[in-house]
């Protein structure tokens, strides 16, 4: 906060009030001392999170009703989500608030290296998150999940390995990617250092979003072709499918039923 | 120090050194980061909200002259009322008196040099300006008739832009939750050494109250305007029955924001009624710690009784019990408000200034408007009472005899400060006169059409009520002429008032330590932090024709804490 | 013709019944709790013409006494007094607690139900009301029985409507996707106003009736009743049983006297061609009247769509039979085309 407010003091200056110099730069010329400045900014961004936690105790209150007037709904939706990747999205969150923590701490220790450094593991792991959240949406998209207005569900076609949602969304940061790589090599040679460095850590945090796009779609094209081969399986066997016991997760059962048991009505 | 040349320099009339003319050019305005000039471009904006949505409550008065059809058809009656109410709710009175005059006052008031957080400032009116756009985009499409309350499911289904509408009302209420949280901040940091809470202002408590209400309750006025986006859109199934949702949760999430936001709209108002009543009888304010407490009991107690406007909703009976207890609970504290103004007059020195009369006008009006509260949070008198223009009558009194009346006394009051001009007193008092009687003539007729059963929202009525329709409708126009003429007043003295110097009326908060206009940094000299209610504290200096704090008419008299403000 | 039909202004709503004043502030007391509540409502009034007298009593007084004299300064008083602050809060808050506790008994003789009651559907939807009976009659002007207890069960096609009748003292919302109650008992036989009191889209305003009180029950069952099978033989029987089911179920949206309302005016429509939105002319003959009762939204005249919600489908509502004496009503207000067959 006190480095945003201190803007200001640029606008103080340009009427001349000498003494201000003494407060030194960084404090706004309404503020009488450092001290007043940092709680005014401490308090401001506590009030901030209290609007953003009422803003979304609407939704949560909206989502708790719902939730009770309509249970089954939630237990259908759940069946089509992932473990695996809604684990790790769980995990790079509470891990990049703690390296977000710990910048502040070096920031308070003057350690501007391990700034930097703590910074960008952040920011990496926010973009991983995208990553990650973009191969969720895009599966579900596939398969015509829409909210309701839009909703299309298409019986379990198996989604395509390369899905266009998520190439589509995945281009602007692919053009981000190439833009601060290029930018950072142009500052080295010119001899800019510190744009360099900078620009390198934006790309280092694009590429953080390509290491979740990438690993997730790896890891659901993995699943999905373990589904193919199980359903594959149940054919060449002529079972029933609804007595093959449950593999993985609930949600790739949901979908063999369904997929499974047409062939199998039709064969009969 | 003290000496005369000091206050000449100080406190005098400044025509060249001001706020004022401290830049000049429409970017200076458009870009200021001062409070100040944020106060007046607020003013200038709430007052075209009032006059535009005024206009709409003229056309429909109009048409309700006679029971059948005058020259609106029932749908654009219904668009008139709608628009009517948003705009002046959403545009008008929710940043009226904070944003506007609070945004003028409240810095000066803390003796500090702006709010806490200046660019925020100008945000939140710059949200105020788009989001009052997007109203206006919203009138200019295909119109709003949901009515201001936007009730599912008709709004889901109405062909009209509520998309628009609801989106401007969103960002209005950012731009509401970025004040309260700048004000909150600003009072809670920046108050200078020598202030504790108690030497505050009571415009400043309820400043503050309104505030935490704004900050606490507005959010989830966004997330339901959010969800009828998304119903509208996406048809998620929260609020439509016929998408499997329920449309009185969403009354729960409306009134939830909204009745908190009927005390945004009348603490401050009150919080300027104090100051009036205070500074105009020269006496200190009875009752202090009840009036600031009151505030922040209104405050709070205001969260828990929205249920009142679903009593006959369908909500389940138990919960409609507990809301009207907790209605009447809310009650107590006006009460000791109305009681504490009434004693600070008592051996006071009461001049029927024009600020005054509004500040008389808005006890009497606030005082109808707040007991016919009563009939209303009453649970089987409600059921009769609800939708009919009981209701409509009620809140007209305490939102225009209420706030709107407080608005334009703390506009008279602070004018002085504001241009270093004084009004015409006269064409004051036929104003305020003229508002204070047009408004009885509109309004209290109201009352009786609507215990015998006229609901609200009619565009044709039946015969009986013609009578009552129509001397209100005759008074709705005496109402309009009346706030024409304070407008001109005030306006014509900006620019051939008579010139006037720091604290014409003698007030003893901070704010009337500096020169009028203020200049660029409110004050340039060391402020003399009193008690804000200790009138005896300013001394009439005859040069200047002002008051002055006797700290610097006779500097020895007595030991007053300073703060260093250059 | 069966005077009912008559007696019902055939495109509009019910015309007012005169008012009937009770006291200042109310119409007459015409059901069995509105003088419990007329009561209250003169408490509160009383209790606040008081305090709001003495408080501007007090306010005329002190300005009148302490104003402002030159060279009079302000006398010194004490700025604040615990016991007086007490005193004016503790006693409102007593009359308050009255106020709360009078209000929830008549709170709950307005909303809990009578043994014997008599059920009523109310099915609101805009910008009619249909009322059923529990011998299977029904009208849209409402019929009851002085001193007879009813319970009403309402229900609403599309947004919110609430059920008002001033004289009974009586308001319910009506929401949609679920049933609410309210229960009534006539005390005064005649003729009251029913208002729709929730906004509910244009013609809200004219969402009225009336609500008549007849002093028997039989005087109330003939008022509603209808010989369906003995008319439903001849031609003019079957005219006659569309009428009345037409005035009862469309008439809120269509008229027959050229007027437009919700939906187009019906009066001569049969046997011409309608324009369509977005799609060529159509003849009106039975097949597609019948598609416009059963599945309304298939063909929208234009200019009426979208919205696309307003003519909801009849289906399940109306039977087979039904319809089909509305086709011949609807044919009867065509002579030509109907003497052509
Ligand atoms: C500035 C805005 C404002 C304020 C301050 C209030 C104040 C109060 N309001 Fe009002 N109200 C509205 C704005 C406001 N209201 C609006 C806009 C609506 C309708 C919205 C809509 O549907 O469109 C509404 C509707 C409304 C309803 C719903 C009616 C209905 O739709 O059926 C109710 C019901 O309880 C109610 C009650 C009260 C009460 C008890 C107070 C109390 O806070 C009043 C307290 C004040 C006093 C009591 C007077 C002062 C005291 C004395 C003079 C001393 C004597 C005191 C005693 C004897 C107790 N209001
Ligand atoms: C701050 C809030 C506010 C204010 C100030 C007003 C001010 C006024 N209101 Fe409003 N009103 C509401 C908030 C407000 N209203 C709300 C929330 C509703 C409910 C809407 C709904 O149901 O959804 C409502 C509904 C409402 C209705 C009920 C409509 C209905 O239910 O069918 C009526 C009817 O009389 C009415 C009248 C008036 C009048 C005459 C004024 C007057 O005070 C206006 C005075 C102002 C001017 C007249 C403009 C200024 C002067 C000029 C432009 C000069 C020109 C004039 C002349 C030369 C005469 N209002
Ligand atoms: C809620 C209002 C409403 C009710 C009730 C209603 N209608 Fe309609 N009706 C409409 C609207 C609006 C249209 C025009 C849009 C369309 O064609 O669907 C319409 C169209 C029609 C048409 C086609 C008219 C033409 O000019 O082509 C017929 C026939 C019709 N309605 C018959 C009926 C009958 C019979 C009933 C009662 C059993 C009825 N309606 C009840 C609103 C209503
Ligand atoms: Cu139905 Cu209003
Ligand atoms: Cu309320």
């Amino acid at each position: 906060m006190s480095v945003t407010e201190s803007a200001t003091t640029t606008h103080d200056s340009e009427h001349g009030h000498g003494d201000h110099a003494a407060h030194g730069e960084f404090i706004a010329h309404h503020f009488d001392s450092p001290q007043q400045q940092f709680d005014s900014g401490k308090l401001g961004i506590w009030l901030f999170l209290v609007t953003e936690i009422l803003f979304f105790s609407g939704l949560f209150c909206a989502y708790t009703l719902y939730r009770a007037h309509h249970p089954e709904i939630f237990v259908q939706a759940s069946l089509f989500l992932d473990k695996v990747l809604g684990g790790i999205n769980t995990i790079v969150l509470l891990f990049s608030s703690l390296t977000m923590a710990l910048a502040v701490r070096s920031s308070q220790l003057a350690e501007n290296r391990k700034v930097t450094w703590y910074l960008t593991l952040t920011m990496v792991c926010a973009a991983l998150f995208l990553g990650i959240k973009a191969v969720e949406y895009s599966h579900k998209w596939d398969e015509g999940i829409f909210v309701r207005a839009y909703f299309n569900f298409h019986e379990h076609a198996g989604p395509p390995s390369i899905s266009p949602y998520l190439v589509a969304i995945s281009i602007p940061f692919a053009i981000c990617l190439i833009a601060s790589l290029a930018g950072a090599i142009g500052a080295r040679l010119t001899g800019k250092a510190k744009l360099s460095l900078f620009l390198f850590c934006v790309a280092i945090m694009f590429g953080g979003y390509f290491l979740g796009a990438i690993g997730g779609k790896v890891y659901m094209n993995a699943k999905s072709a373990g589904e193919q081969k199980a359903l594959a399986g149940v054919h060449m066997e002529g079972e029933p499918a609804a007595d093959e016991p449950t593999q993985g997760d609930a949600g790739t059962h949901a979908a063999d039923q369904h997929a499974a048991q047409e062939p199998s009505a039709a064969e009969e | 120090m003290a000496t005369a040349e000091f206050r000449r320099k100080y406190f005098d009339y400044a025509p060249d050194h001001n706020y004022l003319t401290h830049s000049r050019g429409f970017w200076s305005w458009a870009l200021t980061l001062d409070h100040k000039r944020i106060g007046v471009m607020y003013l200038v904006g709430v007052s075209a909200a009032l006059f535009l949505a005024g206009v709409f409550a003229l056309v429909l008065r109009s048409e309700l002259f006679t029971p059948g059809k005058m020259f609106l058809t029932e749908a654009q009656y219904n668009q008139m009322f709608t628009l009517h109410g948003a705009i002046m709710v959403f545009a008008f009175i929710i940043p009226s008196v904070p944003a506007a005059l609070g945004n003028f006052v409240l810095p000066m008031m803390l003796g500090a040099k702006d709010v806490a957080f200046p660019r925020l400032n100008l945000c939140s009116f710059y949200l105020w300006v788009f989001g009052t756009l997007f109203l206006l985009i919203a009138m200019l499409t295909s119109g709003l008739d949901t009515g201001w309350t936007f009730y599912t499911p008709y709004s889901i289904r109405t062909q009209t832009s509520v998309i628009f509408a609801t989106g401007g009302a969103f960002i209005l209420g950012f731009s509401s939750i970025f004040t309260g949280l700048n004000f909150l901040v600003t009072v809670n940091t920046m108050r200078p050494p020598g202030m504790g809470w108690f030497h505050m202002p009571l415009f400043l408590w309820a400043l503050y109250s309104t505030s935490i209400i704004q900050i606490l309750a507005t959010p989830v006025l966004g997330i339901t305007l959010l969800l009828v986006i998304a119903e509208r859109t996406l048809h998620i199934g929260i609020f439509d029955p016929a998408y499997g949702g329920d449309p009185v949760l969403f009354q729960h999430f409306f009134w939830f924001y909204s009745h908190p936001a009927v005390y945004i709209m009348i603490l401050p108002a009150m919080g300027v009624i104090s100051e009036l009543i205070a500074v105009h009888s020269r006496k200190e304010i009875f009752g202090y710690k009840f009036i600031a407490f009151s505030s922040v009991a209104i405050a709070f107690l205001g969260f828990l009784v929205w249920g009142h406007h679903m009593f006959t909703s369908g909500q389940s009976q138990v919960m409609t019990m507990i809301f009207s207890a907790i209605t009447f609970t809310v009650a107590i504290p006006s009460a000791v408000k109305v009681f504490n103004w009434l004693a600070t007059m008592y051996k006071g020195s009461v001049a029927l200034t024009t600020p005054m009369c509004y500040g008389l006008s808005f006890i009497f009006l606030f005082g109808i408007g707040g007991l016919t509260g009563l009939f209303l949070g009453t649970l089987s008198t409600d059921i009769h009472l609800h939708d009919t223009y009981f209701v409509v009558a009620h809140f007209h009194f305490v939102m225009v005899g209420g706030t709107l009346t407080a608005l334009l006394g703390g506009m008279f009051h602070w004018w002085p400060k504001m241009f270093g001009r004084m009004y015409n007193e006269t064409w004051g008092r036929i104003g305020c006169f003229l508002v204070f009687s047009g408004f009885n003539l509109t309004f209290f007729p109201q009352f009786v059409m609507g215990s015998r059963g006229m609901p609200r929202r009619y565009a044709r009525y039946d015969q009986e009520f013609q009578i009552f329709h129509q001397l209100s409708t005759i008074g709705a126009f005496v109402l309009g002429i009346g706030i024409l003429i304070a407008y001109v007043t005030l306006i014509y003295a900006i620019f051939k008032g008579k010139r006037v110097a720091g604290n014409p009326w003698g007030g003893a908060s901070l704010e009337w330590q500096s020169s009028s206009p203020p200049s660029f940094h409110n004050f340039d000299h060391k402020i003399a932090i009193n008690d804000p209610y200790d009138f005896s504290s300013q001394g009439l200096d005859p040069e200047l024709d002002t008051f002055v704090s006797r700290h610097f008419l006779e500097p020895s008299e007595q030991p007053v804490r300073e703060k260093e403000s250059v | 013709m069966n005077p009912l039909l008559l007696l019902l202004a055939q495109d509009d709503i019910p015309k007012a019944p005169p008012y009937q004043p009770g006291s200042y502030f109310f119409p007459v007391q015409a059901s069995s709790f509105a003088a419990e509540i007329d009561w209250l409502y003169y408490f509160i009034y009383w209790v606040c013409v008081v305090f709001f007298a003495l408080i501007i009593g007090v306010m005329v007084y002190f300005v009148i006494k302490y104003r402002r004299r030159d060279g009079v300064d302000p006398e010194p008083s004490h700025s604040h007094n615990t016991t007086l602050e007490i005193a004016w809060s503790v006693i409102p808050s007593l009359l308050l607690i009255l106020m709360f506790k009078w209000g929830a008994e008549g709170y709950f003789n307005q909303r809990i139900p009578y043994d014997d009651a008599e059920q009523i559907r109310v099915k609101a939807q805009q910008f009619s009301w249909l009322f059923e009976y529990e011998d299977g009659d029904f009208s849209n002007v409402l019929h009851l029985t002085r001193g007879k207890a009813y319970e009403f069960r309402m229900e609403s096609k599309d947004v919110l409507h609430s059920f008002f009748v001033p004289a009974f003292r009586q308001k319910m919302d009506i929401v949609p996707g679920r049933y609410t109650t309210l229960w009534i008992k006539p005390t005064v036989a005649g003729e009251f106003r029913v208002y729709c009191a929730e906004y509910c889209g244009d013609n809200h305003s004219n969402m009225k009736t009336n609500c008549v009180v007849h002093e028997t029950e039989a005087e109330r069952k003939q008022a509603t009743a209808w010989d369906w099978v003995g008319k439903g033989m001849s031609e003019q029987g079957r005219v006659e049983n569309g009428q009345r089911l037409f005035v009862v179920r469309c008439s809120g949206c269509h008229s027959v006297s050229g007027k437009r309302m919700t939906g187009p005016n019906l009066d001569g429509k049969y046997g011409t061609q309608e324009q369509l939105e977005g799609a060529g002319p159509v003849l009106i003959d039975d097949n597609y009247i019948v598609e416009s009762i059963k599945e309304p939204q298939k063909k929208i005249v234009a200019s009426y769509g979208p919205p696309n919600q307003k003519m909801q489908s009849f289906l399940g509502e109306l039977n087979d039979e039904q319809i089909d004496w509305i086709i011949s009503y609807l044919k009867s207000l065509s002579p030509a085309a109907s003497a052509a067959q």
